[in-house]
């Protein structure tokens, strides 16, 4: 663990601030945060700055703790910067910027004549990861998206604060920069005759199930077809039918 | 809106719901009857026929004036529905995933429970609602219910009494997914799945499933006799060497000068 944070261990977390602990991911990193991998930690002031300023002390955060990666940091910066170049198109300067430093310092870290801290380096994968759904999601106007301000503020901005939940907040930015547009839906329940579902229920308490998820290995040719073959079904004897004049 | 037999006992319907059901187990399976959401697009005027009054229970109205002007309108609700997919095309992403995972070095055993806890592998399939015969206009009700209405399947109430005689409502077909079905009961015998086949290969390609069986078996036999119905003109009868006969029928035309229409 780092200097900037402290793992709460059983009951001691009785005994700190609720508002200096945040949930943090443990190694292996992962994006989407399973029990197995986060600890609560107390946050650093700088964390704990950067969360109340961004979205005030009521929402959870996850500033990374992290052990070393097996490839060097250099080398690791280097794939993910290029990796997320590749897949969004943000320039050095975005990034450096989602990983709160300026681009002279990332270009520090990838010569390898700066070393970044444990917490730039979980920005930089945070990011990663955000600009490959962000890309899936908005193909080639991801970068816009990911450098336009939101409700919430700008994604890159979202990153460098430590936040990991960033879906809702790339979709605000996506609004926002007019990439995509929310349409309202109303809902009415109409006067309808009764559905036979609920005598069915009724019936089936305890006897119904669901499908279990097994399958059955088949052939490839299973799965296959030749068009060519539809010839052997042509309608050519199609008779003339009385078409409407108008729909 | 009750529909009729709904409520009714088990007696005499019974034996023919013993023939053409079988409690539905293990995966899902083409002609299983479970409760599922459905949903299908509507014109703005959210036009309901009478015998889809139970299906749509719901109106959505999806305001896109600040997308592109073309609002969507919707109708769902929650109904018994009947599996129409065939049983290889709730495995086919299993299939191929098992196959990768193989390719890469797994186990076959282990490969298959990888792709087994992978949730997102076959999601959706196909479905058509029940809708209850006496919901069906009055003067239709006696061919749909033998079955012989393209677009209809008919089933006979179930002998436990959760569902009147129906049909399998073809017209009205929607993609599920498989995560949001409940409550599976009922699944057809397998010769009530193989004329749920017949009825839906009819309805798709709307044409005859044995027309081209029939031609692929005469291929290589002698023509032993022809005959042509006289009252027609159109219609010719060809018996093969085996006994088996095939009838053709010859498109009307425009008769000829002489007032003859050449077969």
């Amino acid at each position: 663990m780092t200097a900037h944070t402290r793992i709460i261990r059983g009951k001691d977390i009785l005994d700190t601030d609720p508002a200096s602990l945040i949930v943090a991911p443990i190694e292996p990193f992962s994006w989407s945060g399973t029990s197995a991998h986060i600890c609560v930690i107390a946050a650093s002031p700088w964390v704990s700055e950067t969360r109340t300023q961004i979205l005030g002390a009521d929402r959870t955060s996850w500033p990374a703790t992290f052990n070393e990666p097996s490839a060097s940091k250099s080398e690791e910066v280097e794939r993910l910067r290029d990796e997320i170049s590749n897949s969004c198109g943000l320039s050095r300067q975005d990034i450096a910027r989602a990983m709160g430093v300026d681009r002279r310092s990332l270009s520090g870290f990838v010569s390898g004549e700066i070393q970044p801290t444990p917490e730039r380096l979980a920005l930089l994968r945070v990011l990663a990861d955000v600009a490959t759904w962000t890309a899936e999601r908005f193909g080639k106007r991801a970068r816009e998206v990911l450098t336009a301000d939101g409700e919430q503020g700008c994604p890159l901005d979202l990153v460098a604060a430590g936040l990991t939940d960033l879906h809702g907040a790339v979709e605000a930015a996506a609004h926002a920069a007019g990439v995509i547009a929310r349409a309202p839906v109303t809902i009415r329940h109409r006067k309808h005759g009764e559905p036979l579902y609920l005598r069915a229920r009724e019936v089936w308490i305890g006897r119904a199930d669901l499908p279990t998820r097994a399958g059955v290995l088949r052939d490839p040719d299973v799965y296959e077809q030749d068009l060519a073959e539809a010839a052997a079904t042509s309608d050519t004897r199609g008779r003339a039918r009385r078409r409407r004049k108008s729909i | 809106m009750t529909p009729a037999g709904a409520r009714g006992g088990v007696e005499s319907r019974s034996d023919v719901s013993a023939e053409f059901f079988v409690p539905a187990v293990g995966p899902l399976n083409q002609g299983d009857i479970l409760i599922a959401p459905i949903a299908r697009v509507a014109a703005p005027d959210l036009f309901v026929p009478d015998k889809w009054d139970r299906l749509d229970q719901d109106e959505h109205h999806t305001d896109r004036s600040a997308v592109d002007g073309e609002d969507i309108f919707l109708l769902s609700g929650r109904e018994l529905v009947m599996v129409t997919s065939h049983d290889c095309h709730h495995d086919k992403e299993w299939n191929t995933e098992v196959r990768r995972l193989v390719r890469a070095g797994e186990a076959q055993e282990d490969a298959e429970t990888i792709a087994e806890a992978n949730t997102s592998l076959d999601r959706n399939f196909h479905a058509s609602p029940l809708v209850p015969l006496t919901d069906c206009p009055a003067d239709h009700q006696g061919n749909l219910r033998a079955g012989k209405v393209v677009g209809y399947f008919p089933i006979p109430a179930s002998s436990d009494g959760s569902f009147p005689d129906c049909v399998v409502d073809l017209t009205y077909r929607c993609t599920v997914d498989r995560l949001a079905i409940s409550n599976r009961r009922w699944c057809l015998s397998q010769s009530a799945r193989d004329r749920l086949r017949y009825a839906i290969a009819r309805f798709d390609s709307f044409r005859s499933v044995e027309l081209s069986e029939q031609l692929e078996s005469a291929i290589g036999r002698e023509i032993t006799d022809v005959q042509v119905d006289k009252g027609s003109g159109i219609r010719v009868t060809l018996t093969l060497d085996d006994g088996t006969t095939l009838d053709l029928v010859q498109p009307p035309a425009e008769p000829e000068p002489g007032g003859r229409t050449h077969l």
